[in-house]
């Protein structure tokens, strides 16, 4: 009997990453929250095309209304990256986790590398069936939506709530506890952010109010969407760096 | 019966999670309230208005809630977690029917316990969010007198009623996530209840739209309902979906 090899950090990097895989895919929370958010973004979806079609809404574009749902949905998307950090830690199940993988920092690349490829596709298809709903409500009656600014707000989009989704998982890691981060999370995202977006002008560096611009028309004072979508990027990185840091640090 | 009050509310203030509550309950209206004064004096001083909006204060205390909502849903929600492996992937909710075999006794005070932490919160946020405004607002701070008691008094219900909503529905879905993203997206600047007020007419009567008319009116929802209509409405909603939780919890497995 020879004695083991070690594995090479690719060959590490490559298992870590399919073993992430097959963790979230058989999580019950993905499905469920995913398929939620995706039907209740449908409904809104619909909700803001009858709202703006009586002209109560003060939206232009269909690609706004179409997109508008997404300010919504994205709350699944939080829960959905929140929840599946906090999945590990749920019944003892890190302990096992890292039983297999003691590397922790490979272990946390491959699982936000493996959360993200399930992101990305999934804000694809939430933002794009919110538009389809809005086209298919509007028929012929409002312009026809141009393609380069499609394919603009789409790429926004799909970016904002990519690193929204893993801002939030971040957070769930360092809080090591579902219900903390979501009250957290959405409680910044949808109380407190907007009324301080409102009250004080260096808003519009926070991580939402930065990262809106990338998908909604920018308001007078807003930033470029390029330097929102940066900025949005430099928090999520920001955010991971603090959660890579206390997870190697701390005793599980 | 007092006995198990009293062991719910030892339950309840022994939980970490409960201290995040509190928190949020007692800061976040005074501190949004804070941001919105300095803004509104600015703009007094500017010459661009002459005195605060008559909301202020209120619709601060409308957002307080949040920190309800989540004494609500852990209350419950804490009894159903799964536990580490080191106690045996139990719930607690098994040991604690164990120890109050009466289900209904055990939903009933419960209840109480949250009803009666929401109210005490709300009545220690009141003043400290009124107290800042007098601070920072001084000489253009509203005046509240004896005539804004309802009002006031209508703050309180609507903490308490929305933490009663928070548990009622925690009992049916036994999970955290679910009713804490959905009420804390309900209680949003814009909420999906006030967007269905620009589809229908009807979501005024939803409880949140209906209880929020007991101390703010809503500029342009065209609420058919009184302020006592509002509580009234919402405390039939509270009612309803307490009692088919209460039912629910009595006949099902645990």
């Amino acid at each position: 009997m020879s004695a083991p090899e070690a594995r090479s950090f690719g060959r590490e990097l490559r298992l870590a990453i399919a073993a992430e895989l097959s963790k979230l895919c058989s999580l019950p929370t993905t499905g469920m929250v995913l398929g939620s958010t995706f039907i209740v973004n449908l409904l809104l979806a619909l909700a803001f095309s009858n709202a703006a079609l009586q002209g109560i809404v003060s939206i232009d574009s269909a690609l706004d209304i179409g997109l508008a749902s997404v300010s919504y949905a994205q709350a699944g998307f939080m829960v959905f990256g929140i929840l599946t950090a906090c999945s590990e830690y749920g019944g003892g199940q890190i302990h096992t986790t890292l039983m297999a993988m003691p590397r922790r920092g490979t272990q946390l690349a491959a699982a936000l590398l493996v959360l993200t490829l399930a992101l990305i596709p999934a804000a694809i298809v939430v933002s794009v069936s919110g538009l389809l709903v809005t086209q298919m409500y509007y028929g012929d009656t409002v312009s026809p939506i141009a393609w380069d600014e499609l394919a603009t707000s789409l790429a926004g989009v799909t970016a904002y709530l990519t690193l929204t989704t893993l801002l939030s998982a971040a957070i769930g890691m360092v809080l090591r506890r579902m219900l903390p981060a979501v009250a957290l999370v959405l409680g910044y995202y949808f109380v407190a952010g907007p009324l301080i977006r409102d009250a004080v002008p260096w808003a519009r560096y926070l991580p939402d109010t930065a990262g809106v611009v990338l998908w909604l028309p920018p308001a007078d004072d807003a930033l470029q969407p390029m330097v929102g979508g940066m900025l949005l990027a430099a928090w999520t990185l920001c955010a991971i760096g603090i959660a890579a840091f206390v997870y190697r640090r701390r005793d599980m | 019966m007092r006995r198990a009050i009293s062991a719910e509310a030892s339950k309840l203030m022994s939980l970490p999670a409960t201290w995040l509550a509190v928190a949020l309950a007692l800061l976040l209206a005074p501190a949004i309230a804070a941001l919105r004064a300095l803004q509104e004096l600015s703009e007094i001083t500017k010459g661009v208005q002459t005195a605060v909006q008559f909301a202020i204060g209120f619709e601060e205390l409308g957002f307080g809630v949040t920190g309800v909502i989540i004494l609500g849903v852990i209350a419950i929600s804490s009894e159903y977690s799964t536990e580490g492996e080191e106690s045996g992937n139990g719930r607690q909710m098994v040991t604690s029917l164990l120890a109050a075999p009466s289900r209904l006794r055990f939903f009933v005070s419960k209840a109480s316990v949250v009803a009666s932490a929401s109210a005490i919160l709300a009545i220690l946020t009141i003043p400290v969010t009124m107290g800042i405004l007098r601070l920072i607002l001084g000489e253009f701070s509203p005046v509240i007198g004896i005539a804004d008691l309802p009002r006031l008094i209508g703050v309180v219900l609507y903490w308490t009623l929305t933490s009663l909503l928070a548990l009622g529905i925690t009992f049916l879905t036994r999970h955290a996530a679910l009713p804490l993203a959905f009420l804390i997206l309900n209680t949003s600047v814009m909420t999906v209840s006030y967007l269905l007020t620009r589809i229908t007419r009807w979501a005024n009567y939803l409880p949140d739209m209906a209880g929020i008319r007991m101390f703010h009116e809503i500029d342009d929802a065209g609420s058919p309902l009184t302020p006592l209509g509002g509580g009234i409405v919402m405390a039939v909603w509270v009612l309803a979906i307490l009692s088919v939780a209460a039912f629910t919890f009595c006949r099902r497995d645990v």
